[in-house]
């Protein structure tokens, strides 16, 4: 059920009696910026550390702890282009915890939301410093998470320097240090009056139960977005390849090709089955080829970025061996282009995303995400998604394989005398 | 088959021991589109010096159980994991100190699956060309852990803390020990220990349970075993009383941030498996009494930069041993070593002013396991066979209702002695 509280603000009400647990997400939308992605996401880490009425880290989570350990979590995203700020809360449902819990929770967002700590100089600054410093630590740190790292540089690699795709959505440790207080106060401000809101509950809740809860959310009207998620950029002629050295055991070599194919555009599932029979599941070519028949890499797979119009082939191989596999990743893709790949292939994994669709549902989080995504772009109405899988055709993969040109290719090598 | 029903928690489990001793344990879930299956044998990484009951000892390479694991989709014509794959279906398995584990999930195809499933698992096909072929796979494999700091830190933790048992080394072996390893030894493993008796089989989500089981006793009855199984004696720890517990070690290795763990080893003797499950979930509560993102100790720490959001504790219990980890990211290593020692040392005085807080601390705990109950994944891989006397998700709920104050007075009574801790850090080189 979809309900617009106030202009901008939506609710949408997910009932099921299949979870024990409720969820809840509000999700603040705004175009991303070169910016305001490390400010947000300072803004996540600090409100969900304490509010006006639990004015430390220990009370706030005390207080979660007395609603039956209700999850709670604020943090940044990215969809496509736009900048989303996601408070979270988990909680069981009113007849397991044989109380009225939904509404504490309820209660309780809100005064993270709108009563946080925080005075007329702006948020509490002890908190401030504490979770600077946090962030920081994890910005700096992401850097040790080498296969991250890796797909990290190559997206670097794909967009243009200008983009604001350029700049991850969890922040940047240059810009870390620049926000000033009264930044994080803009920051908020402009999120309260300003973003999208989508308000989503799932769980086994009533209806008038979760309005009620709302009423006395001070969120004015708003204009909703005018900006859809799509992320799109020319293609560029020269191939960027860019190539770095450190001590490793094991080598990473990523590739990003372009993809002009978007969430829900025709050939969107032709590019998701095409990915599918690349590297987007164990039976694909770069699984099987790469890392079993030549047992080249510890890791090879393929991931298309639906939002940004490209598709990312990642793999962990040995320094040596770079030559060899940048040739058989590219072999892999004219094979896809050539239409070399058996019916039985093309069942398996088109079975598989099936499988991966309807697990989903199952997932209270994973159906919310879904439903986000489709207000972000605009497709709000829900389709068979198994039967659009299904309809793919043999020649739709081919086509969609022929869309595939190299854009970017990030080489992080071991030692250099292995 | 034996119907137990849980109004509260809204869950029926199935239970059955079938003719040949495997266990099979059915719970189905309404509105579910997944069923998840996973099938355990009670060996683990730890488990690779083994007395037959003959009295004849056998010594295989460490690693070889996981080896087992990866060499077990293989057959003669074609690959488990192929068969998943046509199906549509995510097929996986992992081998832990104590238990491994092979599992599969599917929306629709469960009857074809657990075919599979039983079949791999019961079929061995180890030949040497084919465990040669595994070879470089699996040193990259330990290879790639030997390059990630949380890996190196838990290992080396490990290594301290249990320097003369299989523990110390990585579940997968080193490069060295699996070198050794050949198709005989894989069949020595499978033989002791992959026999239907030393099993179990849990089905959860979407499947009906009559169903599903006659679908396995059908599998099982086409299938001949041994009709007498004693499992061999495997692990015990080379010095009971823990006193060749090392103090304390590092590696220097390219982090950015430097990492601590600070372990603590127990040496309690369980008669039961319920008995252990009360210790274990009385310990999880007096952990987080003392270390929970709520307790005092973690707001001090956290305050002083000592700890992150990237703090974790646990006590991990496993077939005849158990220990509490404590670990983060941080640049203060050696006060994050002395802080966590002193609150340990101190538990005892902060047991006696804390009923409100285990209150609290034990709702809350509660909510989080009815929680999981929403997850087939999670109800399926919290099942531990006999190390808890068959108890499910359901059980630990019931158990943990039941702990009081002094139930964790006897785990600070029990567990905690300065003597049995470690620490470990993975330093920045330079």
């Amino acid at each position: 059920m979809d309900l617009t509280i106030r202009q901008g603000v939506n609710l949408h009400i997910i009932p099921t009696d299949q979870f024990r647990l409720t969820t809840v997400v509000v999700n603040f939308a705004t175009p991303q910026t070169a910016t305001n992605p490390t400010v947000r996401h300072l803004l996540a880490n600090i409100l969900e550390s304490s509010c006006q009425k639990y004015p430390s880290q220990t009370l706030l989570a005390r207080k979660l702890d007395d609603l039956y350990g209700t999850f709670l979590s604020a943090n940044v995203a990215r969809v496509g282009q736009l900048h989303n700020f996601r408070l979270r809360a988990q909680m069981i449902n009113d007849q397991q915890a044989g109380e009225a819990l939904f509404v504490q929770v309820m209660d309780l967002l809100a005064e993270i939301l709108f009563h946080p700590l925080k005075d007329d100089d702006g948020f509490d600054p002890t908190t401030i410093k504490v979770q600077r410093a946090n962030l920081a630590g994890i910005l700096r740190s992401v850097t040790d998470d080498k296969q991250f790292y890796a797909y990290q540089q190559v997206e670097k690699q794909f967009y243009d320097l200008d983009s604001v795709m350029w700049h991850p959505s969890y922040g940047e440790l240059e810009l870390l240090d620049k926000i000033r207080p009264a930044d994080l106060v803009t920051a908020y401000r402009q999120m309260l009056a300003s973003d999208q809101v989508d308000i989503f509950v799932l769980g086994n809740v009533d209806t008038a139960t979760v309005e009620r809860s709302l009423q006395s959310w001070p969120l004015a009207a708003r204009q909703q977005l005018s900006t859809i998620a799509d992320y799109h950029q020319p293609f560029h002629h020269h191939l960027r390849v860019r190539k770095e050295h450190q001590r490793l055991s094991q080598a990473k070599l990523d590739a990003a090709f372009s993809l002009p194919v978007y969430y829900r555009d025709e050939g969107y599932y032709a590019a998701l089955v095409m990915n599918g029979l690349l590297g987007g599941s164990p039976y694909s070519k770069l699984f099987l080829n790469v890392r079993e028949k030549a047992g080249l890499a510890y890791y090879a797979d393929s991931q298309v970025r639906a939002f940004g119009g490209h598709l990312v082939v990642e793999t962990g191989i040995q320094t040596k061996n770079y030559s060899r596999v940048r040739d058989l990743i590219k072999q892999q893709v004219v094979e896809l282009q050539e239409g070399r790949f058996t019916d039985e292939q093309l069942a398996e994994v088109k079975a598989a995303l099936v499988n991966d669709y309807q697990i989903g549902l199952d997932s209270p989080l994973n159906i919310i995400e879904h439903r986000l995504v489709n207000e972000m772009s605009r497709h709000r109405e829900l389709i068979d998604v198994p039967a659009a899988v299904e309809a793919v055709t043999r020649q739709e993969v081919i086509e969609a394989a022929r869309l595939l040109r190299l854009q970017a290719v990030y080489f992080l090598g071991g030692e250099q005398n292995e | 088959m034996n119907k137990q029903v849980d109004e509260q928690l809204k869950i029926s489990r199935y239970s059955q021991v079938l003719d040949n001793g495997l266990r099979v344990e059915l719970l189905p879930m309404a509105g579910y589109h997944k069923t998840y299956a996973i099938m355990s044998a009670d060996v683990g990484s730890i488990d690779n010096d083994f007395c037959l009951a003959d009295g004849q000892h056998v010594h295989l390479p460490a690693g070889v159980a996981h080896y087992l694991e990866h060499k077990l989709f293989e057959k003669k014509d074609h690959d488990a994991f192929d068969l998943f794959g046509k199906l549509g279906a995510d097929s996986n398995a992992f081998t832990d100190f104590t238990r491994t584990s092979y599992l599969f999930s599917t929306a629709g195809k469960l009857h074809q699956c657990l075919d599979i499933l039983l079949d791999f698992v019961q079929e061995p096909y180890f030949t040497p060309e084919l465990v040669d072929k595994e070879r470089g796979i699996i040193a990259s494999e330990i290879q790639m852990y030997q390059d990630q700091p949380a890996e190196r830190l838990y290992m080396g933790m490990m290594a301290n803390l249990y320097p003369h048992d299989p523990m110390r080394n990585d579940i997968a072996g080193t490069v060295n020990s699996i070198q050794k390893i050949t198709a005989d030894d894989l069949y020595q493993l499978y033989d002791n220990f992959y026999h239907p008796a030393n099993m179990s089989l849990l089905v959860v989500g979407k499947l009906d349970p009559q169903e599903t089981m006659a679908w396995i006793v059908d599998n099982q009855a086409k299938k001949q075993f041994r009709a007498h199984y004693q499992r061999p004696r495997s692990f015990t720890p080379a010095d009971p009383t823990a006193r060749d517990v090392i103090r304390s070690g590092h590696v220097t290795m390219p982090v950015t941030r430097p990492q601590v763990m600070v372990g603590l080893r127990g040496i309690q003797h369980f008669t039961s498996g319920r008995e252990r499950l009360k210790y274990r979930l009385s310990a999880d509560l007096l952990l987080a009494l003392l270390f929970d993102e709520n307790s005092a100790n973690f707001l001090k720490l956290y305050n002083a930069g000592i700890i992150d959001d990237t703090f974790g504790y646990q006590l991990e219990m496993q077939r005849g041993f158990h220990f509490a980890g404590f670990s983060t990211a941080t640049e203060q290593g050696d006060a994050f070593i002395n802080q966590v020692e002193d609150i340990l040392n101190r538990a005892d005085a902060e047991l006696d002013r804390s009923q409100q807080f285990f209150t609290t601390i034990k709702r809350a705990w509660i909510g989080r396991l009815v929680g999981m109950l929403d997850s087939p994944e999670t109800v399926a891989e919290r099942f531990a066979g006999r190390l808890y006397d068959n108890a499910l998700l359901t059980d630990e709920i019931a158990a943990l209702k039941t702990i009081e104050l002094k139930d964790l007075q006897r785990v600070v009574d029990l567990l905690i002695k300065p003597a049995r801790l470690t620490n470990y850090q993975v330093l920045p080189k330079n």
